[in-house]
């Protein structure tokens, strides 16, 4: 390895006085000598730390690049809706039914009272992912609490803690947020957040629980706790961001489940009134004729589900370190 | 004679296994004053490191549990203390060097963050910019070079002696009274040891602590150590003066530590041993504890029934728990050879 380089040579002693009644003088003045010399770096070769290997390999991650860039650009364009779409999404207009086309400025087409699709699409993306990054943010949150506070004091406490996770696996999780949604969630992309994210954090909460459960018996723990730090330390300084990896891969593909839950629940009337679901049910109750209201909300989603999968595999790959070789 | 900085009296620890009851400790007593270095050694599983880690409140219980005993240091039952009390005497007044410093560094946290944070943690009132300069200056009395880069260095970018240093700095950096060292040179290679060694010896005459000194490596005691303390079985057999044990054992178990180590003055073809291996601490022997393996005990009937307490002999600081511990008074290390090579 490169980490010898860095060392003083070698001290002429040995064997370090094995001897019982050995003189001890004679050793230690020769070690005295040497130890205290100071090396500058002659030899040095850079050592790449995980992370940057872990960014060199998510880098050569074809797809998983090839999904970020469209994922930017997709969420880009939706937290920009209101710049970039050329019509009001809401005021209907003349040209009704209008058929997708580049020539006509309705990309997407229109609906039957005139509304330009691409710009309710673009406005359905706003939605979808204000919702889908809050309930990532809530359930990685939630999620990282529980998973810690049950891995780290374990006992009773995990019992409790993972018990509770269970009950909210058991739940069927449509039927919950179908009847919550109808009265508390309805057309608020923050409250509907804020019930999908209290349903989603029990995959991150295991997985948390899961490296904490390895991560507290290291030995760097068992030092820090020697040099006086207290529990929350311990937990969110020194044993959490080693677990980051494994998160950072959860919670990205509950964005893609936080977003095909959303369209599910505004697809059944449920949910929000203007998103890329809400936008598909318009489109289904249109008929077959008018296909392009269905699809190209659908085809978005679709898109953007894949992206994050792909990241999620990416990262994935990326993040694990026992492999150095890329496939992709 | 000086007040102990430590007294430890009759520390019994066991722990819980799917076996029975292991008794890791079992009656231990000693004393630790104030700036001497007290060498702990004995084989694998004699209880050296439970004794120690037991102070700091760091053995997990259950399956650990401290049936009895007091550790008294600087007036307070270490034993006794809350949580928040042993907090603040962690890492403050009685620190620890650990054994491997591959694994005792958080690999995603910079080194200079890891030793700023064991000040921090006792000394909430210092600036940043305050605690950044004494972790340079205390990685530059641990002889790590160029401390103002390595400060922002993970631990990766370590060799295991700069790791070794790095934990010896961060071991004294609140200059406490107590300093464990379990093993602190096992892990290197010997080359390093030597230089830790130093480190160690320099660490431990600019803050002044007492330390005590875990290992197997009685050529670190003999370097290092004032007195030393011989555990076998969870016990305490032997106790004295450095050059006292050394010259004069008087404990067969230290004597066959001692004639086991292979010597360059003496041309000799085979290692010598002890033979048999540690009892079980689960389901102790009657009697002294060593008398399976012992040379002197020849299967006298005391040994296998009373166990020896821990005696003075000779003189008063040189106690050991031999029975029949005044017939190696003439004992020469090494007088044995010959049956013993014969034996093998």
């Amino acid at each position: 390895m490169t980490d010898r380089l860095h060392e003083p040579p070698l001290v002429g002693t040995g064997s370090i006085g094995t001897q019982p009644g050995m003189e001890m003088t004679e050793i230690q003045a020769g070690v005295a000598d040497h130890t205290i010399t100071t090396y500058e770096h002659g030899l040095e070769v850079r050592a790449r730390s995980q992370w940057s290997y872990a960014r060199a390999r998510f880098f050569r991650h074809r797809l998983a690049m090839v999904g970020i860039v469209l994922l930017i650009v997709i969420f880009v364009a939706g937290a920009f809706a209101g710049q970039i779409a050329p019509y009001d999404p809401t005021l209907p207009s003349a040209d009704i039914t209008v058929s997708p086309t580049f020539a006509g400025h309705h990309f997407f087409g229109t609906d039957q009272i005139g509304r330009d699709y691409f710009s309710r699409t673009l406005y359905g993306i706003r939605a979808t992912e204000q919702v889908s990054l809050l309930v990532a943010g809530i359930a990685s949150l939630i999620g990282i609490l529980i998973g810690a506070c049950s891995g780290y004091f374990g006992g009773w406490i995990d019992n409790l803690l993972m018990r509770t996770t269970d009950l909210f696996l058991v739940v069927p999780a449509l039927a919950v947020l179908l009847v919550a949604a109808k009265y508390l969630g309805h057309g608020s992309p923050v409250r509907l957040a804020l019930l999908l994210g209290l349903l989603f954090w029990t995959n991150i909460a295991r997985i948390v629980r899961g490296s904490f459960l390895s991560l507290k018996e290291k030995e760097y723990v068992e030092a820090a706790k020697a040099s006086g730090s207290g529990n929350f330390r311990i937990m969110f300084r020194h044993i959490l961001p080693n677990t980051i990896g494994p998160i950072v891969v959860a919670a990205t593909l509950l964005t893609g489940l936080a977003i095909l839950n959303e369209s599910t629940i505004s697809f059944l009337g449920f949910g929000l009134d203007l998103s890329l679901g809400t936008l598909i049910a318009d489109g289904q109750a249109a008929g077959l004729n008018l296909w392009w209201l269905v699809t190209m909300p659908g085809l978005t989603i679709v898109l953007i589900i894949l992206c994050v999968n792909f990241i999620g595999d990416g990262l994935r790959d990326a993040l694990d370190p026992t492999q150095r070789r890329i496939r992709a | 004679m000086p007040e102990p900085l430590l007294s430890i009296r009759n520390l019994v620890v066991e722990f819980a296994t799917e076996d029975g009851i292991v008794q890791a400790v079992d009656g231990v007593t000693y004393d630790v004053f104030p700036g001497e270095v007290l060498g702990i050694v004995g084989e694998s599983g004699s209880g050296k490191s439970v004794s120690t880690m037991t102070l700091l409140g760091l053995i997990p219980q259950p399956p650990g549990k401290v049936v009895s005993g007091e550790a008294i240091f600087d007036g307070r039952d270490l034993l006794k203390l809350s949580k928040k009390a042993m907090r603040d005497v962690r890492g403050s007044e009685v620190a620890m060097v650990f054994q491997d410093p591959m694994t005792s560094l958080n690999p995603v946290l910079t080194i200079g963050y890891q030793l700023g944070e064991a000040i921090k943690v006792h000394h909430k009132d210092l600036k940043d910019g305050q605690v950044k300069q004494k972790v340079i200056d205390l990685l530059r009395l641990v002889g790590v070079p160029n401390p103002e880069r390595r400060y922002e260095q993970y631990p990766h970018e370590f060799s295991g002696g700069m790791r070794q240093r790095a934990m010896i700095a961060m071991s004294i950096s609140n200059s406490p009274k107590l300093l464990i060292a379990d093993e602190p040179t096992t892990a290197l290679d010997v080359t390093i040891q030597a230089q830790i060694l130093e480190v160690l010896k320099e660490a431990q005459a600019e803050t002044n602590a007492a330390t005590i000194l875990i290992t197997h490596d009685l050529g670190l005691v003999a370097e290092l150590a004032d007195r030393v303390l011989v555990m076998y079985a969870g016990k305490v057999v032997e106790n004295g003066d450095v050059h006292t044990i050394f010259s004069n054992p008087r404990h067969p178990y230290t004597i066959g530590l001692m004639e086991s180590l292979p010597r360059v003055d003496v041309d000799e073809e085979w290692l010598r041993p002890i033979p048999g291996s540690p009892p079980s601490l689960i389901n102790r022997p009657p009697g002294c504890p060593f008398h399976p393996r012992c040379f002197l005990s020849q299967g006298r009937e005391r040994c296998r029934t009373d166990e020896p307490p821990l005696r003075p002999i000779d003189e008063s600081r040189h106690k050991t728990a031999c029975h029949f511990a005044e017939e190696l008074r003439d004992h020469v290390i090494g007088s044995r050879r010959e049956v013993a090579g014969t034996s093998t």
